[in-house]
C-alpha cells in the first residue's frame, strides 16, 4: 500500500500573511491605515479528510487553535489572523463527483470555489444555483460555516436548504450530519451548518442541485413607493409562487443604479465610485482625501439623497419549464397592478452584472472612506419597522442605501449598503448603533453574513440561553476548545433574558397574518390546531402526524422539499426556569440553527409554523399527475402524496401545466422520516 | 536590489491590493496550488505595502513573484487592471538587473536562422524540411530575453541583435526566444508555424505561445508557468502548477471534464507548439510531441 503523502504546511512569511485577515471591511480598512493583522504560526493544506485528522493531530501536539479557512471571503472576521493559529487552508480539497440527476444531487469537498462547483455542475445540465455575489472568491466549506445565501435564493433556497449532508472532522472525531447521520445518532447538520470553524472542518457535502432553466423571464417594475412594492412582494410570495429573482431597491439605490430605466443598455461604469476612482487617479495627492467632506456629513447626505423622491424598482425573475414558467407571470400579474412594467432591461442590466458591484468597493476605501454592508430580516409585519430602525442608525453615521432580496412567504432580508469616512471609531460606533437598532426592531441580525468578530456578542444575545445548548455541543466535540475560540458566541458575554411564557389558552397562542405565521403549543395535538387554525380561516402548511415537539425532532434531513420550511421560531425553557427563543423568521445566519437541539434538551413551550389561508368554498384543485408531467420539484404543488398532487385554488393554472386527470384528495399528514 | 525608481506607483497597485479578490478563480496558480498568498489580490498587497512603507522589499519580490504573467487575471477584471504587467515592473524594480550574455555567431548559410535555446540541433532537419538552406545561432538565455523585458532594455544587445540578424528570417522553438527577437524589432517566425507537429491529438497552447493557425486554447487551460518568475522563485509551487496543468491538458484530451481535484487521467500524447512549454509539462508527465522533437523524429 503506497504511503500517503505527507501533510503539506508552511511557516513562509508569505504564506502566513495571507491569512492575517478576510474580508472584513473593518481589516481592511487597518490595513489602508497601515496597522498590521495577527498573523497565525502555521498553515496546513490538507487534500483529504485523513490530512485534515492530522491537521487537527498536529495542533493538539503543538498546542494550537484551529482556524479552517476557505477561499477568506467572509465579511465579519470569522477567518481572520489569530496568534498561536494553525490555519487549515481547505482549497486543495476541491473535487466535486457522483452528480445524480435523478436524485438531484451532487458531493463536493468543502474547498472547491462556488464558480468551479457552477461551471463542473453546468457543463452536465445541473446548477446548485447558489450564487452569491462573492461566487468567484467563496468556498463550498464557507457557505456551510456561515449560512450563506445566495441571489436566487426565493426559488432554490440559502446553503441551509441545499446541504443535505456533510461529513466532519473535529478534535474528538469523526462526526455526520444530515442524511448521513448514523443510525441512532442526534443530526449534527444543523449545528455544523453556520458553526463558523468553532465545531470542526468540513470535508464532504451532499449538496441539492437543479436542472439548468430552460428559460428565465425578468421584468422591472417601478412602484410608487417602497410600501406598495412591499406589498407586492409579500403577495407574489404568498401565493405560492417562487420568483428565482425579487430584488427591490429603496429611491437612492434605484437612482445610482438607473433601474427605472427600461433599455438594457450596461450602466456599469459610469457610477459615482467609477468617477470617484477617475478623478482619485488624475490627482494622486487626492488619494485618502477625496471622501473626507461628503463622508464626514452623512447626515447632510442622507437628507439630500432622501429628497430624490419615493419612486422605488423591483426586478422580478421566474426561470425554468417555459409553461410552468408561463404560468406563473400570469398568476403574478394581478398581484403587481401598483408597478409600472419596465420591461426586461433593468432585469437583464443586473443579471449581466450582478456580481459586479463588488468591484466598487475597493476606490471607496482608496478614497478615503470605508464601504461595508449589513443584511438583516424580518417577518413582513416588521419589516418596515426594522429598515426604518437600522437605516437610521447607520444614516448618523454614514451614507447608506438598500435593497430587499431573498424574500420568502413570512418575510424577507434588507440588504443595507454604506460609506463612510475611513476610521476605526466611525466604523465600531456605526456597527454598534445598528446592531442595537435590529434587535429593537425585533429582526435577526445577519441573513446570511454570518457571525464573525463582528456580531460575535450581538449574536450571543439573539441566543440568550440557547447559547447553552451551543456551549454542550461543543464541549462534546472539540473539548479543548481549539476549534476557532471565541468566534460565535463570546464565552464572557453575559446571558441575554429570555422570552416570558406565551400568554393564552392555546393551541393557537397568536397569529402573524401578514407574515403567514402561527405561535403555537408544541405539545398540542395537531387536530386541535387544525381546528384552531380553521376557525381563523388558515391552515397548516405541513400536516404533521403527531404534537409538533415530537414531529420536529424526528424530521429527517431531505423528508421535506426545499420550499417547504416546516418551523421557525422554537421557544423553551430550560430547567432553572431560563427560557430562549430561535429561529426568527424569515432566516437568520446568527449562528447555527439551535432549533432541534434545544427541543431535545428543554421543555418546548412555542413554535412558529407556517400557515396558509384556506376558504372553506375554494377548495384545492386536486390531480392525478401524468407520466411526463414536469418534476414536482420544479412544479411545487401546495401538497403532494404517493398519486396525487394539491394546488391551491388560486394556482389551478399551474394543475393545468401538470395536465392529468382531476383526483379526489386531502393534504395527507406527514411522518418524519422520508417521504417518496 | 535595484531600488524602486521603476516600481509603479502604489496607487496602480491599491484597486488589485484592496479588491474582495473577484479574479482568484481565474488565476492559474491560484486555482493550482490552493495557496492563498496566490490568490492576485495578496500578490499585489505585499508591493503596495512595501511601496507605503509598511511592508519589505523581500516580500513584495516573493509576492510578485508568484505571477506568471497569463492576463486572466486582466481579462476577468470588470476595471481591467493590468496586474500582471505591474507585478513584472515590481519584479524587475526589486531584482538584481539581468544581463544578456554575449551573442555568439551565426553558423551556416541562409536565409533563416535557427534559433537553438536547449541541447538539441534542429536547423538541419528544418533545412531538409524548407528544402533550402538553414543557418544555426545557438543560445543559452534565450537570446537575452529577460534583459530584454528588464527596466533597462539593454540597448546595446538589441543593437548586437539587430547587427546579427537583420535581414534574416530568425526561426525560434521557444516563446521566451520569440519575444527577444521581437524585442529587438526583427522578424521572427515560430518554428511549429513553419513546421506543425503532426498528428490529430489534442492542443495545448502555452498562454504567451504561438497560435497555430485556427486552433483555440481549451478554455480550462492557462500558464504552464515555464519560464516564469515562478519556477525560480518557488519551485515547488511551479510544480505544482505544471501538474494541475498536466491534469487539465489530460482531461481535456480525454474529452471530459473531472473534477478539478479528481486524480488526473492516464497521459495523453500531446503535441505543444512551444518548445520551453512542451518541455515543461513533459516534466509533470505529459507525453509531449514538442515541434522540435517533431522535427527531429526519424519519420520527418
Amino acid at each position: 500500500m503506497p504511503t500517503p503523502p505527507p501533510l503539506q504546511t508552511s511557516v513562509a512569511a508569505l504564506d502566513l500573511a495571507a491569512y492575517g485577515r478576510d474580508l472584513w471591511p473593518r481589516d481592511t480598512l487597518r490595513m489602508v491605515e497601515g496597522l498590521a493583522p495577527t498573523l497565525p504560526a502555521e498553515v496546513a493544506w490538507p487534500e483529504d479528510a485523513n490530512q485534515v485528522r492530522a491537521a487537527l493531530e498536529r495542533a493538539r501536539e503543538q498546542d494550537r487553535v484551529v482556524v479552517p479557512y476557505g477561499a477568506g471571503s467572509g465579511v465579519c472576521g470569522a477567518a481572520a489572523g489569530r496568534s498561536r493559529a494553525l490555519v487549515v487552508d481547505l482549497k486543495r480539497m476541491n473535487r466535486v463527483w457522483d452528480l445524480d440527476p435523478v436524485a438531484r444531487t451532487v458531493r463536493a469537498q468543502p474547498g472547491v470555489l462556488g464558480q468551479h462547483l457552477e461551471d463542473w455542475l453546468g457543463r452536465r445540465g445541473f446548477m446548485t444555483a447558489h450564487s452569491p455575489s462573492s461566487i468567484w472568491c467563496s468556498t463550498v466549506g464557507g457557505y456551510v460555516a456561515s449560512r450563506s445565501a445566495g441571489q436566487f435564493s426565493s426559488r432554490y433556497g440559502v446553503f441551509d436548504d441545499m446541504l443535505l449532508a456533510a461529513r466532519a472532522e473535529a478534535p474528538a472525531g469523526r462526526l455526520a450530519g444530515g442524511t448521513w447521520t448514523p443510525e441512532g445518532q442526534e443530526d449534527l447538520l444543523p449545528l455544523l451548518c453556520g458553526s463558523e470553524g468553532a465545531l470542526g472542518i468540513v470535508t464532504e457535502t451532499l449538496l441539492r442541485v437543479a436542472p439548468l432553466p430552460a428559460t428565465r423571464w425578468l421584468c422591472g417594475y417601478a412602484f410608487p413607493n417602497l410600501q406598495s412594492a412591499w406589498t407586492a412582494m409579500r403577495r407574489v410570495m404568498q401565493a405560492g409562487l417562487w420568483p428565482s429573482v425579487m430584488r427591490l431597491y429603496d429611491p437612492l439605490d434605484t437612482r445610482l443604479n438607473k433601474a427605472t430605466r427600461g433599455g438594457r443598455e450596461s450602466h456599469a461604469g459610469d457610477g459615482v465610485f467609477h468617477r470617484i476612482r477617475q478623478a482619485v487617479a488624475r490627482v494622486p495627492a487626492l488619494q485618502g482625501h477625496l471622501a473626507d467632506l461628503p463622508l464626514a456629513l452623512p447626515g447632510l447626505l442622507n437628507r439630500i439623497t432622501g429628497g430624490l423622491g419615493d419612486e422605488v424598482a423591483l426586478i422580478l425573475g421566474f426561470e425554468g419549464d417555459p409553461a410552468v414558467v408561463d404560468a406563473q407571470v400570469a398568476l403574478a400579474a394581478p398581484l403587481l397592478q401598483a408597478g409600472r412594467d419596465l420591461g426586461p432591461g433593468p432585469g437583464e442590466r443586473w443579471f449581466a452584472h450582478r456580481h459586479a458591484v463588488s468591484y466598487k468597493l475597493a476606490p471607496v476605501f482608496i478614497a478615503g472612506g470605508f464601504v461595508d454592508t449589513m443584511e438583516v430580516a424580518a417577518t413582513w409585519s416588521r419589516l418596515e419597522a426594522l429598515h426604518d430602525g437600522v437605516r437610521a442608525a447607520i444614516g448618523r453615521h454614514g451614507l447608506v442605501m438598500a435593497h430587499f432580496s431573498h424574500a420568502y412567504p413570512e418575510g424577507c432580508s434588507i440588504y443595507l449598503s454604506f460609506a463612510g469616512k475611513g476610521r476605526l471609531d466611525v466604523y465600531d460606533a456605526l456597527w454598534a448603533d445598528a446592531l442595537q437598532a435590529a434587535r429593537e426592531a425585533g429582526g435577526t441580525i445577519t441573513h446570511h453574513h454570518g457571525v464573525g468578530q463582528l456580531k460575535a456578542r450581538a449574536a450571543a444575545r439573539e441566543a440568550g440561553a440557547a447559547v447553552r445548548v451551543w456551549r454542550e455541543i461543543k464541549r462534546t466535540w472539540d473539548p479543548e476548545g481549539r476549534m476557532n475560540p471565541g468566534r460565535l458566541f463570546p464565552e464572557d458575554e453575559p446571558e441575554a433574558p429570555g422570552p416570558p411564557p406565551p400568554a393564552g389558552e392555546g393551541p393557537v397562542y397568536a397569529v402573524d397574518e401578514d407574515s403567514l405565521l402561527a405561535e403555537v403549543d408544541p405539545l398540542a395535538e395537531p387536530r386541535l390546531l387544525e381546528e384552531a387554525l380553521a376557525a381563523r380561516g388558515l391552515a397548516l402548511r405541513i400536516r404533521p402526524d403527531r404534537p409538533l415537539a415530537r414531529w420536529l425532532t424526528a424530521l429527517e434531513r431531505g423528508a421535506h422539499d426545499a420550499w417547504e420550511a416546516p418551523v421557525f421560531a422554537v421557544q423553551v425553557r430550560f430547567a432553572d426556569g431560563a427560557s430562549a427563543r430561535v429561529g426568527p423568521a424569515p432566516r437568520s445566519a446568527a449562528g447555527p440553527d439551535l432549533r432541534a437541539a434545544l427541543l431535545r434538551r428543554a421543555t418546548p413551550e412555542l413554535v412558529q409554523v407556517p400557515v396558509r389561508r384556506q376558504d372553506p368554498d375554494a377548495p384545492d384543485r386536486v390531480i392525478r399527475p401524468p407520466a411526463g408531467a414536469p418534476d414536482r420539484r420544479d412544479l411545487r404543488p401546495t401538497w403532494h402524496k404517493d398519486d396525487r398532487w394539491g394546488f391551491a385554488a388560486e394556482l389551478a393554472p399551474l394543475a393545468e401545466v401538470a395536465g392529468g386527470e382531476p383526483a379526489r384528495g386531502t393534504a395527507p399528514r406527514r411522518h418524519p422520516g422520508h417521504l417518496p | 536590489m535595484s531600488g524602486a525608481s521603476s516600481m509603479p506607483p502604489a496607487a496602480e497597485l491599491a484597486v488589485c491590493a484592496l479588491c474582495p479578490k473577484l479574479c482568484r478563480h481565474v488565476c492559474p496558480v491560484a486555482v493550482a496550488t490552493g495557496h492563498e498568498a496566490a490568490a492576485p489580490s495578496n500578490m499585489a498587497q505585499h508591493p503596495w505595502r512595501f511601496l507605503r512603507g509598511s511592508g519589505t522589499a523581500e516580500l513584495a519580490l516573493q509576492a510578485a513573484s508568484l505571477c506568471v504573467e497569463c492576463g486572466a487575471c486582466t481579462a476577468q477584471c470588470e476595471l481591467h487592471e493590468p496586474l500582471g504587467v505591474r507585478l513584472a515592473a515590481v519584479r524587475h524594480a526589486l531584482s538584481a538587473p539581468a544581463w544578456p550574455q554575449p551573442l555568439g555567431a551565426v553558423e551556416g548559410e541562409g536565409r533563416h536562422v535557427a534559433v537553438e535555446a536547449d541541447s538539441r540541433r534542429w536547423a538541419e532537419a528544418l533545412a531538409r524540411h524548407l528544402g533550402e538552406p538553414v543557418a544555426r545561432l545557438r543560445t543559452e538565455d534565450h537570446l537575452g530575453a529577460e534583459a530584454l523585458a528588464g527596466p533597462l532594455g539593454a540597448p546595446a544587445h538589441v543593437a548586437a541583435l539587430r547587427a546579427l540578424l537583420s535581414g534574416r528570417v530568425v526561426v525560434v522553438a521557444d516563446h521566451r526566444s520569440l519575444a527577444a527577437v521581437q524585442a529587438a524589432g526583427l522578424q521572427g517566425v515560430h518554428l511549429a508555424e513553419l513546421a506543425p507537429p503532426p498528428g490529430a491529438g489534442p492542443v495545448f497552447h502555452p498562454c504567451k505561445g504561438p497560435r497555430l493557425a485556427g486552433e483555440a486554447a481549451p478554455e480550462a487551460l492557462a500558464c504552464c508557468g515555464a519560464g516564469t518568475a515562478l519556477e525560480s522563485a518557488h519551485p515547488a509551487l511551479a510544480a505544482t502548477l505544471r501538474t494541475e496543468q498536466a491534469r487539465r491538458l489530460g482531461e481535456h484530451a480525454a474529452g471530459g471534464d473531472t473534477s478539478p481535484g479528481q486524480a488526473p487521467p492516464a497521459p495523453v500524447p500531446t503535441r505543444c507548439p512551444d518548445a520551453s512549454c512542451g518541455r515543461t509539462l513533459a516534466q509533470a508527465g505529459l507525453l509531449v510531441l514538442d515541434p522540435v522533437d517533431a522535427l527531429l523524429a526519424p519519420s520527418s
